[in-house]
């Protein structure tokens, strides 16, 4: 918590917060999957 | 939910017709979103390249050097697209069989492609790369979206520039 208040306040990015920024999570086209009838 | 896979064959149906060179180094892919691919990825790749060094240097140039050029802007768009894909999706086959983990995806690329055409002038004629991207459109249906790489994003082809592309890689 203190840590993450400390970087907000002092504006310091660590390696994990410029990776994020260098490689954002991709947003795929989904589609259903489809239901496996079991009965 | 599960991402979308698309074959070779997907693809190939959304292309124009008789394109001399069209290669497919992977046997499947899945697919960004347009606003992924226009907005917080196309961002992504241009703090990409300034990391790497090739900064923006404004004007008509942009990210364009000499030793830099189209070309090159679209093999790194599609490779960095590529990256993206594989760091959200891990798990190595083994690794997978072994903890009983999963993937998102097991495709094995992401449909954005280079793509080489023809810009004619009067006088002239020059060709031109830049990234061809399969997504879906407004209607949900699948579309080819042409990307400029060069810090434009997402642009529109006129039909006689789609007509002459000669080279597709995905």
């Amino acid at each position: 918590m203190v840590r993450k208040l400390l970087k907000k306040i002092f504006k310091i990015k660590d390696e994990e917060d410029i990776q994020d920024e260098l490689f954002p999570k991709p947003m795929y086209i989904t589609v259903e999957e489809p239901v496996v009838d079991e009965s | 939910m599960k991402p979308q896979i698309l074959k070779q064959d997907d693809i190939k149906k959304l292309l124009p017709e008789n394109i001399d060179n069209l290669f497919f180094s992977d046997a499947d892919y899945s697919m960004f979103s347009e606003r992924f691919l226009t907005r917080e990825g196309f961002n992504g790749f241009k703090k990409w390249l300034t990391f790497c060094g090739i900064d923006n240097r404004g004007g008509q140039n942009q990210y364009w050097k000499r030793n830099y050029d189209c070309d090159n802007l679209a093999e790194s768009f599609k490779t960095y697209m590529n990256l993206l894909h594989a760091r959200a999706n891990p798990l190595t086959f083994t690794e997978s069989f072994k903890s009983g983990k999963h993937n998102d995806t097991t495709a094995q690329g992401v449909a954005v492609g280079v793509i080489y055409f023809e810009i004619k002038a009067k006088k002239t004629s020059s060709h031109h790369a830049i990234n061809i991207a399969i997504t879906r459109g407004l209607r949900n249906e699948l579309v080819p979206i042409f990307i400029e790489p060069n810090a434009a994003g997402k642009i529109k082809l006129t039909k006689k520039e789609r007509e002459s592309i000669w080279y597709v890689n995905f």
